[in-house]
């Protein structure tokens, strides 16, 4: 088992490695000229001798590989350079968002680990109920809705249509910005936080949520046929005991795959949710630096959320371990 | 069927019921007719064709239906609301919300279609070979698919997206070249698992090449997955061109794309949500069609769920 | 080959009448029709048939394990009560209390997340309080008792880590910790290598008199059946249609089914030149039932129109104080040998319509 977790690590190194050496030379590929961008850009026409000073300040005019040699020296080092726009450190930049997209994210992850699996759960167990249809079509629905026009309903119906008919202070929520930042243990909100917090956390939440209700309905429902949850009936477990015992944990392992598997859809929606609500995190900041080709930012943030995905992943597989015996890490890839 | 045991033979009666066998098989395989027969019977999934066949006809008959063109603007008419004339009210600059979104429909399944045709072809290019083959041509496939998993792919996606200029084509090159991956892992899993069941032995030891029996005899057993996915994707493309759209790199004005006018109603939220309403809209009934169907698909492909 | 000489005991279980089925897509599927039997301490009673006949329905259905199935009529008596219709919490308590079920496919059945000796335990904590210690000591013990050697080790690991053959073992355990009156064994050694069934089956049989309970054994394995049976009810289509003492239905059968099933198979004392007789035809589907009696299209013998195609027949005694048979021509049979069968297998009409006798 730690030899295992061990060459699971060493596996993260290239597949790190290559991606970003991909996302190096996809940028530098992009149209535009960093010079120019640095000097505050391609129209204000800057002093040549201006721009000769950056490129050998940040080494443009050397080849290109050995730009990209540079690159990973600094990078190993953890040091991800400086911002094209505000010359502002990368590493600080990924401190603050960070942290910011971290809070947000352990709320939607919450929501879809509770509300997900719960209403999957009853679905399957309660099957051709009125609650199981309703959750057949709210889920596709909720899957359905891109992230973004879900954000904008959001505010229209729980800050601007509330702002607009003077509803009472506590029923109107806040649909931009971070606020004013006050936190307990790190992710519990005090004070007015939680009107800040409450409608991107829901949005970032919905799509994962709808894919974890669907995922968990199926599973359970095949898991109900199986031959093990009559042995159990056969026992004469209560048919309550029958699902919690036997069922869930047979049942989760699928859902526990998805919830690995789909974190490039969280990042997306990340982006997208944090866009909208202008919540200043990891997402809003990754799609501006592309945009904007702020090179250093793009790549040292899309670093940390590489080896953030490695992580979970791996993560991912030792409690898919745990839920199943017949996993044995150490033999093989577990993927 | 093992012969003769301690006490006696065994499975005795197997032999005499040559019909086990082939109910078996039936059900593995489910006529065309059985499937649309269950497919029918799924309330969800017949309202989700018909919205995608209204969706098609919409697409085809676009300058029919939509009373203006995409560009014509009516001055002094900005951000109006709803009303007899302009059915979803109009935009920014007094272009026809309606007639909009209707042409916008073309664009949406222009992009939702190819993007899926590309990824389903690299998806089962690769997975195909990945599964039947093995070694190290699958390891390095499998290798691959990690990589691109562990990239973002709406960092991929928007990379693409700039460097290639904004267009509804460099769109579908995103989509297609970061979609495939899903596909990939199912059709080689698929593979997998086909190919170690007797009748891939049987083909084999008839002597049918490693092609034939990849796409004669594997590929049509392991199309079920791969249909259901299939129609899924055509929604969750349709679903990121939204989104592309929206952060920007998506196709450019005029170009009715229903993301990239959500994209530009969402300053006036509060005066004049219409304007990001009708485009959401939209976009919502689409994939909601979509995955209605698909789910449809999966329920009436796999009779055992039901 | 000798039978354990049974101590047959009080009846345990009277099924009366039973008549189950599901509804599907296509239709009502009537899977039991009119079934009656009874059960005594000490006995193996063994239901015979071929998937689809009913057999395993017929036992599901004493402890209401397929919630699918529809009971239409019927009686399930057991110990003065009818199963069918008590509370779901006293039914409970009959499972795995009094009725222990073992399935056919220990793989599948054993819950693959739970360590062996947990599930074994389970049972003691369900029906006799103990707490998780206690049970994991009765898990081993249970292990133990079925012949599991270093049962306390062999306790902690997981289905997956056993053989099929301790597998078996172990559900066999499982379901004798609570000392059940009787054990439902629902194809104990058809998912085995066949090396391993026999062990399996002497465990059963010791436990069986280690416990003093009655067994009922679903197969479609008539070479089980021979080794172990006290009594033998063969299903076909959903109806009895032979029943008696193992010797009765080996070796005097009196209905063209279990004829047709015994010629069909290889014996041991075969010299080698003996032709196997194949059942013609298939399975009869339960949507659509042949008229008459079930078996008739397939039926070697006596394929009377009128009678065989238009009537059901009856179970009725035909010899001695036991033996029944549901066929129009039962009496005819009455000295006709799988030996009979074998060396007319060309001759499909082994009794002509006009010399059988008037029922």
């Amino acid at each position: 088992m730690p030899s295992y977790i061990f060459r699971r690590l060493l596996l993260i190194i290239p597949t790190v490695f290559f991606a970003l050496s991909f996302l190096f030379f996809l940028f530098f590929a992009l149209p535009g000229d960093p010079v120019n961008l640095i000097a505050g850009g391609a129209d204000r026409a800057p002093n040549p001798i201006t721009l000769q000073q950056i490129e050998e300040r940040y080494g443009f005019d050397d080849p290109l590989p050995v730009q990209f040699a540079n690159y990973w020296e600094r990078t190993v080092k953890w040091d991800l350079g400086e911002s094209y726009l505000n010359r502002r450190s990368v590493n600080d930049i990924l401190g603050d968002k960070a942290v910011n997209s971290l809070r947000l994210a352990i709320w939607a992850i919450l929501i879809e680990i509770v509300v997900g699996i719960a209403v999957g759960l009853v679905s399957a167990i309660r099957r051709y109920s009125m609650a199981d249809r309703m959750t057949t079509i709210v889920t596709a629905g909720a899957s359905a809705i891109p992230v973004f026009v879900l954000g904008f309903i959001l505010q229209y119906g729980f800050a601007v249509v509330p702002n607009l008919n003077d509803w009472p202070e506590w029923a109107r929520l806040r649909t931009s910005r971070l606020g004013p930042d006050s936190w307990a243990f790190f992710f519990i909100p005090t004070g007015e936080q939680w009107r800040y917090l409450i409608l991107p956390a829901v949005t970032l939440a919905s799509v994962s949520t709808a894919l974890a209700a669907r995922m968990t309905r199926g599973s359970m429902l095949e898991v109900l046929r199986a031959d093990y949850m009559r042995t159990a009936r056969a026992k004469g477990l209560r048919e309550r005991q029958v699902v919690a015992r036997h069922g869930l944990r047979n049942a989760m392992l699928p859902v526990i795959t998805l919830i690995g598997i789909d974190f490039g859809t969280v990042i997306g929606a990340a982006v997208l949710t944090e866009t909208v609500f202008s919540w200043p995190g990891l997402g809003s900041e990754i799609a501006d630096s592309v945009v904007g080709r702020d090179l250093p930012v793009a790549l040292g943030l899309t670093l940390a959320v590489v080896v953030a995905y490695s992580f979970i992943n791996l993560l991912v597989d030792l409690s898919y371990a745990w839920f199943d015996p017949r996993i044995r890490l150490g033999s093989g890839e577990a993927a | 069927m093992t012969a003769i045991g301690h006490a006696g033979p065994d499975t005795a009666l197997e032999a005499a019921e040559p019909g086990g066998e082939l109910t078996d098989v039936a059900a593995a395989r489910p006529l065309r007719k059985d499937v649309w027969r269950r497919f029918k019977r799924n309330r969800l999934a017949m309202v989700g064709l018909v919205l995608i066949v209204l969706l098609v006809l919409t697409a085809v008959f676009a300058s029919v239906i939509a009373p203006y063109t995409i560009t014509q603007r009516f001055s002094g008419e900005f951000r109006a609301g709803p009303s007899a004339d302009h059915w979803f009210g109009t935009d920014l600059i007094g272009r026809d919300v309606f007639s909009r979104v209707v042409y916008g429909a073309r664009v949406s399944l222009k992009i939702g279609i190819a993007a899926t045709a590309i990824a389903l072809v690299i998806g089962l290019a690769l997975g195909a070979v990945a599964g039947f083959f093995g070694g190290p041509l699958e390891s390095l496939i499998m290798r691959l698919t990690d990589i691109f998993l562990a990239i973002p792919y709406i960092v991929l996606a928007v990379a693409i997206a700039a460097l290639l200029g904004r267009s509804e084509n460099t769109v579908i090159i995103v989509l297609g070249f970061t979609g495939w991956l899903g596909i990939c892992r199912i059709v080689r899993s698929s593979f997998l698992s086909l190919k170690q069941l007797e009748y891939v032995e049987a083909a084999t030891a008839l002597g049918y090449s490693k092609w034939r029996i990849m796409f004669r005899h594997i590929l049509p057993n392991a199309l079920q997955p791969i249909i259901v996915y299939g129609t899924i994707a055509v929604g969750s493309v349709i679903l990121s061109e939204a989104a592309l759209s929206f952060l920007g790199v998506g196709p450019q004005d005029p170009t009715p794309a229903w993301g990239l006018m959500v994209s530009d109603g969402k300053s006036q939220l509060p005066v004049a949500p219409h304007l990001l309403f009708f485009p959401g809209l939209a976009i919502f009934t689409t994939v909601l069609a979509f995955v209605f169907v698909g789910d449809g698909l999966r329920d009436a492909l796999d009779p055992k769920l039901k | 080959m000798t039978l354990p000489a049974p101590h047959v005991g009080e009846v345990l279980l009277s099924v009366r009448d039973l008549h189950a089925g599901f509804t599907t897509d296509d239709g009502h599927v009537s899977a039991v029709d009119g079934v009656s039997f009874d059960v005594h301490r000490g006995e193996v009673f063994s239901i015979v048939g071929e998937s689809g006949s009913g057999k395993s329905v017929t036992a599901m259905t004493i402890l209401g394990l397929i919630p699918t199935v529809e009971v239409s009529a019927g009686e399930v008596l057991w110990k003065g009560r009818d199963l069918l219709t008590i509370s779901e919490e006293e039914r409970r308590h009959v499972r795995g209390g009094e009725i222990a079920m073992i399935f056919q496919d220990p793989l599948t059945a054993l819950n693959p997340v739970h360590t062996v000796g947990r599930q074994i335990g389970e049972m003691a904590r369900v029906h006799e309080g103990l707490n998780k210690k206690q049970a994991l000591e009765r898990a081993i013990e249970m292990l133990d008792l079925v012949g599991i050697p270093e049962a306390r080790k062999r306790a902690k690991m997981y289905p997956h880590e056993f053989s099929g053959g301790m597998r078996q073992r172990a559900m066999i355990a499982m379901a004798i910790t609570c000392n059940p009156d009787l054990l439902i064994a629902d194809e104990p050694t058809t998912a085995l290598d066949v090396t391993v069934q026999a062990q399996v089956l002497e465990v059963l049989i010791e436990i069986k008199d280690k416990i003093d309970s009655g067994i009922i054994l679903i197969t479609h394995d008539l070479g089980v059946v021979a080794g172990m049976a006290d009594q033998v009810m063969v299903m076909y289509a959903g109806h009895q249609v032979e029943m008696g003492t193992t010797e009765e239905i080996f070796y005097e059968s009196r209905h063209p089914y279990t004829l047709g099933l015994l010629a069909s198979l290889p014996r041991l004392d075969d010299v080698g030149d003996e032709p196997l007789v194949p059942i013609s035809g298939s399975p009869p589907s339960l949507i659509h039932r042949p008229s008459g009696c079930a078996f008739h299209p397939r039926c070697r013998f006596a394929q009377v129109p009128g009678l065989c195609d238009a009537e059901v027949p009856e179970l009725r005694l035909v010899a001695g104080d036991s033996h029944r048979s549901a066929c129009h021509y039962a009496e005819t049979l009455e000295g006709v040998t799988i030996e009979t069968l074998r060396a007319k297998a060309d001759d499909l009409e082994l009794i002509a319509p006009d010399t059988a006798v008037d029922a």
